[in-house]
């Protein structure tokens, strides 16, 4: 009886004119492959963030949709945001 | 034999309905023994209407954790979850060993789904504060378009990480727009 545990990106969805990234991650438990529970993660990441240490698939499609135009477009709607 | 092509079944015996497998039709109705699963995602259910409105589509729900990360005091997630349940997200926090930080504008971030535009979405914190009106409440607020909040306090005024009780708890529950 081997019990094991893995995590799979189940969703990589680009959201809105800033271009967020959200990442919805499973952790999945097995009893000799057959699935017993599976439990779900997420998070966004921005157009400022590292994202060195994401998943390569995660950080490719943040590098296909974070074009430099995103990139200054975010950080403008950053900054007229910070005084609210 | 895989494929049987009638136009009608009808129930044998009066108000047994039909039965295939787990699902059983009933005078109009149906009664499933188990999950309602699509082969496709992102599909859904229309309620309360007799044709396919966009606005009456019911087509997603999730629940979950989140990691939120903190911008100008420090503290430790005790829980972190959320339900989405359409486009509506809700949030259940609580941190503790929360740490006065510095003096910049105190922010949980790191929210598991973006806020649609102008999608501010206003709640009451309870935990422990310092210098901002009153001790054991103040407001928190979901930023447009952002995956972040800020605690205000009763002007509106932006609390600083400085703010915080050392040592202290913040509870915190609330919902807001998504267009994911």
């Amino acid at each position: 009886m081997a019990i094991t545990k893995e995590t799979q990106i189940a969703k990589i969805e680009v959201v809105g004119e800033y271009k967020a990234v959200q990442i919805a991650t499973d952790t999945v438990i097995k009893e000799d492959g057959v699935e017993l529970s599976r439990s779900r993660h997420r998070k966004v990441v921005h157009p400022d963030q590292d994202i060195s240490s994401e998943d390569a698939e995660v950080q490719a499609v943040c590098n296909a949709v974070w074009t430099d135009e995103v990139k200054a477009s975010w950080e403008t709607f950053k900054a007229s945001q910070s005084e609210l | 034999m895989s494929e049987i092509r009638v136009d009608t079944i009808s129930e044998k015996t009066t108000a047994n309905g039909v039965s295939i497998d787990s699902v059983t039709l009933k005078d109009g109705g149906a009664t499933l023994s188990d999950n309602l699963l699509f082969n496709a995602s992102g599909k859904g259910v229309y309620l309360g209407v007799t044709s396919a409105t966009a606005s009456n589509l019911l087509d997603d729900y999730e629940e979950g954790t989140w990691t939120p990360t903190f911008e100008g005091f420090t503290a430790t997630t005790q829980l972190a979850q959320y339900t989405k349940i359409g486009n509506i997200v809700h949030i259940q926090v609580y941190i503790s060993s929360v740490a006065s930080g510095t003096a910049t504008s105190a922010k949980i971030k790191s929210l598991p789904y973006t806020c649609v535009t102008n999608g501010w979405s206003p709640f009451i914190v309870q935990g422990q504060f310092s210098g901002v009106g009153f001790t054991y409440h103040v407001l928190g607020r979901v930023a447009s378009n952002d995956t972040e909040l800020t605690f205000r306090d009763n002007n509106d005024n932006p609390i600083q990480g400085t703010n915080f009780d050392t040592t202290s708890f913040a509870l915190m529950q609330f919902t807001y727009k998504t267009n994911s």
